[in-house]
């Protein structure tokens, strides 16, 4: 009946991001980086999600072993985005294989928690790290450089951020046209028929958590860049179901529901705690309201709204 | 004539011109989340300050902008990024939380602003990393625990047990008594936050018989703690010394009985018989119905400090340099009793011993029973480069 | 390391893996029942404490406070089950776990909102106070040994309800063939609200054992609900005996664990060790039987 308006919608809000550092003053950028910096994580878990069909507790592993390997070659002299944070990806990756390999064994509730043990566990041992602050955490002297774009300039890193996000959105469309990506999703929805058909279920969902890892992976090296402060906090089950809040608020399973989440999310958390100590409260009764009340996050829909029927594709 | 009225004018001009302009005052600390009840006790102890000196300080109209950094040192740094560049704050106190103190003071010291910290003295401060800009207003993190070992020397403490919260705070107050102790460590142990029940660790520490056990407990672990020791029978059998946040007015009502006996180190007692502290304490039970704890007692003197240095300055600190200098000489009477800066901005000041007894009404309170050290200073200023 | 202090040690763990049977049982129910994961079970804990705090103080009655804190707190479960957790069942584990998340939030508020945020007290009775000698010069809180009694009857009564009365043959069966009890016209739902107000009931006097023994405050259900889950799922989800020894397990493994390895390799790595011991386990568990200790019948 009407045109499908989600293209434009997306047209607009990329627009408006590009715009913001221009019209808005350092704090709303530092604001909006840490939004995408959310989203890109929250993107990253629901990844795994919507398209492996797992619930993972645990990528917050790779968030805090991103940003704490980024600070820690960074102290090591080592300050060139463009050899850094190809090591730590890589670094990442391989944690992700390893902690991958022992946690797929399990499935359901069981992943739910052995990747939570696995948080819990990096959780302990960055705060028992007296050189690091304990869980106090420590101060990064400064951000990666690149050649050409003066990262010390929060409008630039912000502008880096959005494009990077706009990367992986973009790698993630690709990647779910792909025969890799559809294989991927039929382990979701059909893995006995993936077996039947001569392919391996557990490789295609081990490939899936380690691509969703290195994507959380990459928001860790940006946290790290914003903030330039780390703490143990940065993993651990509590940022984990706040990573999760974001995925639902906006909804699960499309490119912009998570980033969306991400930034309700922080904006909520920051504007209820100007209008009450009790912030706490008015974000759990919308989480309640939110999973009672909607079938689906905001995005979702209001991209069916916009003209899809379908989120999902 | 006619200049000596323009002179005048002049003059009227501006001090209405700065009475009309209240001094923006950013006050950073936790009322939400697991350390809420911290901010909340900080916040009672800086309304009657406010209150006390007439809604100004130093004389000066005052404007708040009150922040609640949820404990979150993910979140300092926008916090400073907004202060600074938004609500345009002249000055920034609070920061009660080491962590939230540590990764937002670098933002907003970079734009030149002047730091207060009302509680937490982090040892990054106090050495190499101090900073002109940065006061630290009640103590140097280890300070009470220092005076704790020298006071257990002088009590010929020999064989002496240590417990303490598994965190940055806990390792800084054991080293802290292990600097001064003179004595033999014969246990160490570390919990976790999460660890509320010690039954293990009492029946490892029953048959080392120390000659007294120093621990390092706050909130929820510190109510546990006492709790179980004295039901395991361990209070009749081995002293325990600890700091002040043990049997604060906070945890104190739930400790019950429990309490009774625990000896500990503070740099403010509420009976410290000086001026300044009986107006402080007196306000604060009227309005509240209790002794105020150390949070509030902070918070109150640093706002005094503030009042002191601006009143010195005539309401003007737009001289950086001189405001600086005018805080520096810390002009106020404070609460504790004698106090001064060192030159790294931590205090030099008493450290009190304290115990728990039974009072007139059978409530336990925490009393004054002398003095652990005397005009301390922190153990890291040599390391500072300013003089 | 003496007989003695060994025996009062593993009394120790044996005692906390009983308390935490008491909370992973009732979660433990309703997912072998309902397939519903409830992270709100913790708050039932802290509610429960609160709630006794507050009579205690206002009537100066145990009995009293005991009895009000688990009727409430059984209700207040059953209208939430009633409430917010029935439309919940057809939903995936994302959907439950975030939205009872929510709950905790709400929870843990309300008591900020209306006990504040100081930990309150409340003090062990009279008859049970001191120490008696468990072994030659081994004294132990009377409390903790009343405790652990407690918690055993609890779990006995739990077990004859489920194995001698027709609710509790309802209820296994509910978990084991729920088409064939439905066939048979028992009302699953009905047992479903049922299973919540027992479980909630058994977190109650989990939370009412220990509030004398630690601070009542806002979150104190949060700790104590992840090493639930954990000992849920090293039993195996929806087995019953599973939890009870993973539990006596968890309880005994972090008690040794807390003792032996700061001594075994020096303070700081050892308590860092320690901190994460119990999870170690049940990452261990699950890669070597992926589905924890005992199958259930599902």
């Amino acid at each position: 009946m009407t045109r499908d308006l989600r293209w434009p919608a997306f047209v607009l809000l990329a627009a408006t991001a590009f715009a913001l550092p221009f019209i808005g003053d350092s704090y709303i950028v530092q604001l909006a980086t840490r939004m995408l910096i959310f989203g890109m994580a929250a993107l990253g878990i629901d990844f795994f999600l919507a398209y492996v069909g797992q619930l993972s507790l645990g990528h917050t592993i790779f968030l805090a072993s991103g940003a704490y390997l980024t600070a820690l070659l960074t102290m090591a002299g080592l300050e060139s985005a463009l050899l850094v944070w190809p090591i730590v990806l890589l670094g990442v990756a391989l944690l992700a294989l390893a902690a991958g390999m022992l946690a797929l064994r399990t499935g359901g509730l069981y992943f739910i928690m052995i990747t939570l043990a696995f948080t819990q566990m990096l959780f302990f041992f960055l705060q028992s790290q007296r050189g690091l602050g304990g869980d106090e955490g420590f101060s990064v002297p400064q951000r990666n450089t690149l050649p050409l774009l003066d990262l010390s300039d929060p409008r630039n890193l912000y502008l880096l951020v959005l494009v990077l996000l706009l990367g992986v959105i973009g790698l993630i469309a690709w990647i779910r046209a792909t025969p890799f990506g559809a294989a991927i999703e039929a382990c979701r929805d059909n893995a006995q028929r993936l077996s039947a058909m001569g392919l391996d279920p557990y490789g295609y969902r081990l490939s899936g958590f380690v691509f969703s890892a290195v994507i959380v992976g990459l928001a860790g090296i940006l946290y790290t860049n914003n903030t330039l402060y780390l703490t143990p906090a940065l993993s651990g089950w509590y940022l984990s179901g706040e990573l999760l809040m974001m995925v639902i608020l906006g909804g699960s399973g499309s490119l912009l529901g998570p980033v969306l989440g991400a930034a309700l999310f922080v904006l909520l958390q920051e504007q209820l705690s100007h209008i009450t100590p009790h912030w706490m409260a008015g974000l759990g009764a919308l989480l309640v309201a939110r999973v009672m009340l909607m079938k689906d996050g905001f995005w979702n829909v209001l991209a069916r709204r916009l003209g899809g029927d379908d989120s999902h594709s | 004539m006619k200049l000596l009225v323009a002179i005048g004018l002049a003059l009227a001009l501006t001090v209405s011109a700065q009475a009309a302009d209240p001094l923006k005052l950013g006050f950073v600390t936790t009322l939400s989340g697991a350390t809420g009840a911290v901010g909340n006790e900080a916040q009672r102890g800086f309304d009657i300050a406010l209150q006390q000196l007439g809604g100004q300080i130093g004389g000066r109209d005052i404007s708040v902008v009150l922040v609640d950094d949820k404990g979150s040192a993910a979140e300092a740094v926008e916090i400073a990024t907004r202060l600074v560049e938004r609500d345009k704050v002249d000055l920034v106190m609070g920061l009660a939380n080491s962590a939230v103190l540590m990764a937002g003071s670098k933002r907003l010291l970079a734009s030149g602003k002047i730091v207060v910290g009302a509680y937490a003295g982090p040892s990054p401060f106090a050495g190499a990393g101090c900073h002109p800009n940065a006061f630290f207003t009640n103590f140097q993190n280890d300070q009470w625990a220092e005076g704790m070992g020298a006071y257990l020397n002088a009590k010929g403490v020999k064989r002496l047990a240590l417990m303490a919260l598994d965190y940055q705070a806990g390792w800084d107050h054991l080293a802290g008594i292990k600097r001064t102790f003179k004595g033999e460590i014969v246990s160490e142990v570390l919990t976790p936050f999460t660890q509320l029940d010690f039954a293990a660790e009492f029946a490892q520490l029953r048959p080392k018989k120390p000659d007294a056990l120093f621990v390092f407990y706050v909130g929820g672990p510190a109510v546990s703690f006492v709790k179980q020791f004295t039901q395991a029978g361990l209070n009749t059998q081995i002293p325990l010394y600890s700091l002040d946040a043990l049997t604060d007015p906070l945890t104190l009502p739930a400790l019950g009985a429990s309490g009774l006996g625990i000896v500990s180190t503070a740099t403010w007692n509420p009976e410290l018989d000086n001026p300044a502290n009986k107006r402080f304490v007196a306000a604060f039970k009227a309005k509240y119905g209790r002794v105020p704890a150390s949070y509030a007692q902070a918070h109150y003197d640093a706002v005094m400090l503030l009042d002191g240095a601006i009143r010195q300055r005539g309401g003007d600190i737009s001289d950086t340099d001189a405001f600086r200098q005018a805080l520096r000489e810390a002009r106020f009477d404070s609460v504790r009793g004698p106090f001064a800066f060192n030159n790294n901005h931590m205090p030099i000041q008493n450290v009190y011993v304290q115990q728990v007894v039974a009072g007139a009404d059978g409530k336990p309170y925490v009393k004054l029973i002398g003095i652990a050290a005397e005009k301390a200073s922190d153990s890291y200023h040599q390391d500072c480069p300013l003089k | 390391m003496t007989i003695a202090l060994l025996v009062e040690q593993l009394i120790n763990g044996l005692q906390q893996g009983l308390m935490l049977f008491l909370m992973a049982a009732g979660v433990t129910l309703v997912f072998g029942i309902m397939r519903l994961i409830n992270l709100a079970h913790g708050s039932m804990f802290m509610l429960a404490a609160y709630v006794a705090v507050a009579v205690f103080a206002a009537t100066d009655s145990y009995l009293l406070a005991f009895i009000v804190a688990l009727a409430g707190i059984s209700v207040l479960a059953m209208l939430l089950e009633l409430a917010i957790f029935r439309p919940l069942y057809a939903r995936g584990h994302l959907d439950q776990l975030l939205a009872s998340f929510g709950l905790v939030l709400v929870f843990n508020e309300i008591a900020v909102m209306v006990w504040g945020r100081e930990p309150l007290y409340l003090s062990i009775p009279p008859l049970l106070s001191g120490q008696v000698e468990i072994l030659p010069g081994v004294p132990y809180p009377v409390y903790r040994l009343a405790v652990s009694a407690l918690a055993i009857a609890a779990g006995l009564g739990l077990w004859l309800i489920l194995s001698r009365t027709r609710l509790g043959m309802q209820m296994r069966g509910g978990a084991e063939r729920r088409e064939v009890m439905e066939a048979m016209g028992v009302n699953i739902r009905a047992i479903a609200t049922m299973v919540f107000g027992i479980g909630a009931c058994l977190a109650g006097v989990a939370g009412l054992m220990t509030a004398p023994i630690m601070p009542v405050q806002s979150g104190m259900g949060d700790p104590i609900l992840i090493l639930t889950l954990v000992v849920m799922i090293i039993g195996g989800v929806g087995s019953l005996r599973g939890a009870l020894i993973a539990a006596l397990i968890v309880g005994v493994v972090d008690t040794f664990g807390r003792i032996l390895l700061p001594q075994l390799i020096g303070l700081n790595a050892g308590s860092a060790l320690s901190n994460m011991v119990i999870y170690v386990l049940m990452a261990v568990v699950l890669v070597i039987r992926p589905t924890g200790l005992v199958r259930s019948a599902t």
